[in-house]
């Protein structure tokens, strides 16, 4: 079978915003991917969050909807409620879902919504310029701690699998990088337990990924993979953290 | 035989796909896009061998694995890379 | 693990929709061939009252009753004083008639599950009290600038911060001055009774669904807590547009966007003209309001609510002593009457507005009329009730003073 590859139909033919390298990128060409292949593009619907990726909906061909910063998941409930035959993909940055939205992803989890989280994790804001996530790294330099965080005055960073894991009703957890072209495969597997789960209605999922952000890291894009595997991994360990219910 | 095909209007130039290939068959091109990038473009003397690991690093789904006709040279080139690995 | 079957979703799937849809779900077609159906075709509730039986109930409830009736699916609530009977009954009967009740972890996340059922061609709401729709001013926000239906109650409490939980009527600022960021209006229905409570919710839907614009039913904890009869009444047969912008899935056309997020330059301009043009339309068509005995009035008092009805017995007391007074009292607090009250101004000596604040309409008042004719206040607040004989005796010191200056 001749190995290809072609740029997927769910993807619009734009050019996207995102800097070179950038992780939101992959997660979206996976996405993209996924909705080919499971033939899920005509009842999906996907959830922009306020972050780098607000313009998620001009770039995956889906229907789709804004949400104010942090609620995407209390929109993801009214959607998926309302239209519980459709695929929903809510898709968060670390501000988004780690500060302001905390309450409601933990709440969403906890009811076990079926909708399906993408958690774009680059451990600070890229929109805003550059400022501490709550998932920063310890010593990391930002513009809002340019002496780099410290635990004692910050917090330590927030660790996003661990807390949602001990949740029953989460039906998959997992958290990954897209850090090589293996790591890819895996992140884009870990996508579709996700969307599976929720296809099958066992209840919340969320995938974390681990993503560069190259412009606010002050890194080159392979420098930026060198910096997850090496330093991210540390804080945010790989691997799923709950897969239930499946066949 | 697969081949890369760049789809140099969404290239951002960020050189993933340089990096990742296990073969080194991606090198910069010397000529600018639209989006004043340098992108990639598959080496003339080096065979793709279709791991597809340029397409999944790619943040941008700017680059692509097509098959192509083999010519018999190319048939016999394979068989012996094959062999030598 | 078997507690995987229970994964939440609504009370019972295909009871919700048209009958085609139904058919496309029994079927297992997944999304149904009609696109984004607004109103579900039936109430299973066994013990549904008929339009028209009269029924003794609390406005709250009333309120709720009247949702599920103008066949809203999908209520998300917070509990907060005084409308907790509201929520209460939602989650008893929203299952029972096929819909969605979620308590949500916040007000904030109940505003924004409307937003999300609300994009998905569903008529939804949600309710709360002042400190409570504070929280939800950016959701409301959202759903104007996503040219969203939507109905939001406010049984209204005293104020500012947690105030206290008795009746107050200090949020028409926060009500009809937008409350949350940007150009935008809410349409504002104030009822002034059970009745109302029910007729306006369903109002509400109605007009959130002809304008695609979140509609605000201003009540208050007298309102909510209030026990009087009622009958409800049926559908507003009135042909709606179609959704045809809701997210259903992109079946068979183009995928669609719900967004307020205008960032190429000139772009949120020309959307903020639109939404403009918008409320121009509201404001032609949409006006509401009550005159009780004005045409020959000399002296008329404005109020809305539930001081509208102490105003109302201090007027017909006035009226029963041979005295030319009326009462004015807007029921839509937007697009305020004020065309009518400009008319009015022509003839009468002067108007009194009662309110439960400091004084919040009769800056709208006192707008209208452009000085056409003086405008006194009189106020409670804090939970306080104006009395007949306040009210009264206000409006006879204006008219002696009045009459003094000529």
């Amino acid at each position: 079978m001749p190995a290809s590859y072609q740029r997927p139909r769910s993807l619009k033919p734009v050019v996207t915003h995102y800097c070179g390298g950038c992780g939101h990128g992959v997660a979206h060409k996976l996405l993209a991917e996924l909705i080919d292949e499971m033939g899920i593009g005509e009842r999906t619907i996907a959830l922009a969050p306020v972050g780098c990726a607000v313009l998620l909906y001009c770039y995956l061909d889906v229907d789709c909807s804004e949400a104010a910063h942090g609620r995407t998941p209390a929109v993801a409930t009214g959607l998926k409620r309302a239209r519980p035959d459709c695929i929903v993909i809510s898709y968060q940055g670390d501000g988004d879902l780690a500060a302001i939205g905390t309450a409601e992803i933990i709440h969403a989890a906890n009811r076990g919504e079926n909708f399906t989280t993408i958690f774009i994790n680059n451990a600070v804001y890229g929109m805003t310029g550059g400022q501490m996530a709550p998932t920063t790294l310890e010593g990391q330099r930002t513009a809002t701690t340019p002496l780099g965080r410290r635990s004692a005055t910050e917090g330590p960073p927030l660790r996003v699998c661990e807390l949602l894991a001990n949740f029953e009703r989460v039906a998959y957890l997992a958290r990954t990088t897209v850090t090589s072209p293996r790591a890819v495969r895996v992140t884009r597997q870990a996508i579709k337990r996700g969307i599976e789960a929720q296809a099958e209605g066992r209840g919340f999922s969320l995938i974390e990924i681990l993503a560069p952000c190259p412009t606010y890291w002050r890194l080159a894009p392979l420098a930026s993979f060198t910096f997850i595997d090496e330093t991210m991994t540390k804080t945010f360990p790989l691997g799923v953290f709950r897969d239930y219910g499946s066949g | 035989m697969p081949k890369v095909r760049v789809l140099t209007e969404y290239c951002k130039g960020c050189g993933l796909c340089v990096s990742v290939c296990p073969v080194e068959g991606l090198e910069f091109s010397d000529e600018l896009t639209s989006l004043a990038v340098y992108p990639p473009r598959q080496k003339a003397d080096v065979r793709c061998t279709g791991c597809l690991g340029c397409t999944l690093i790619c943040p941008d789904a700017a680059i692509e694995v097509i098959d192509v006709e083999e010519t018999s040279e190319l048939q016999v080139n394979r068989a012996t890379a094959r062999r030598a690995r | 693990m078997s507690s995987r079957s229970t994964a939440p979703r609504p009370a019972a799937r295909g009871e919700v929709g048209s009958a085609a849809s139904r058919r496309a779900t029994a079927t297992g077609g997944g999304v149904p061939a009609v696109d984004a159906e607004a109103i579900p075709a039936s109430d299973p509730r066994p013990h549904r009252l008929p339009a028209g039986q009269r029924v003794l109930m609390t406005g709250n409830e009333a309120a709720a009753e009247a949702a599920i009736r103008a066949g809203c699916r999908f209520y998300f609530g917070y509990p907060i004083t005084p409308q907790n009977e509201l929520t209460a009954y939602m989650a008893r009967e929203m299952p029972l008639a096929g819909g969605t009740f979620i308590q949500a972890e916040s007000e904030l996340a109940a505003i924004n599950m409307v937003y999300g059922a609300s994009a998905a061609g569903r008529r939804a709401m949600t309710s709360s009290s002042s400190p409570g729709i504070s929280l939800k001013q950016e959701g409301i926000s959202y759903l104007a600038g996503s040219e969203l239906p939507a109905v939001i109650l406010n049984v209204q409490r005293g104020g500012p911060g947690l105030g206290d939980i008795r009746v107050a009527q200090s949020d028409y600022f926060q009500a009809t001055r937008g409350g949350g960021h940007g150009d935008y209006r809410t349409i504002v229905l104030a009822p002034a009774g059970v009745q109302e409570m029910a007729d306006f919710v369903m109002l509400a839907f109605h007009l959130a669904d002809k304008y695609r614009n979140p509609v605000l039913v201003l009540a208050d904890a007298q309102l909510g807590q209030m026990m009087e009869p009622l009958a409800f009444a049926d559908l507003n047969e009135e042909p709606l547009p179609p959704k045809d912008w809701a997210l259903t899935g992109a079946r068979g056309r183009p995928s669609r966007i719900v967004k307020s997020f205008y960032w190429l330059p000139g772009d949120l301009e020309v959307f903020n003209q639109r939404l403009a043009e918008k409320y121009a339309r509201v404001q032609a068509a949409e006006v509401r309001y009550q005159a009780v005995s004005c045409d020959d009035a000399r002296w008329v008092l404005v109020a809305y609510g539930a001081s509208a009805r102490v105003a109302k017995q201090v007027a017909v007391e006035a009226r029963r002593q041979g005295e030319p007074v009326g009462l004015f009292r807007p029921i839509s607090l937007w697009p305020f009457p004020s065309q009518a009250l400009r008319e009015l101004a022509e003839r009468v000596r002067g108007f009194l507005v009662v309110e439960m604040s400091l004084g919040q309409m009769v800056e709208d008042v006192r707008l209208a009329i452009e000085g056409a004719a003086p405008v006194a206040f009189f106020g409670r607040t804090g939970g306080g009730i104006p009395t007949a004989e306040e009210v009264a005796r206000e409006l006879r010191r204006l008219r002696s003073a009045a009459g003094r200056e000529k």
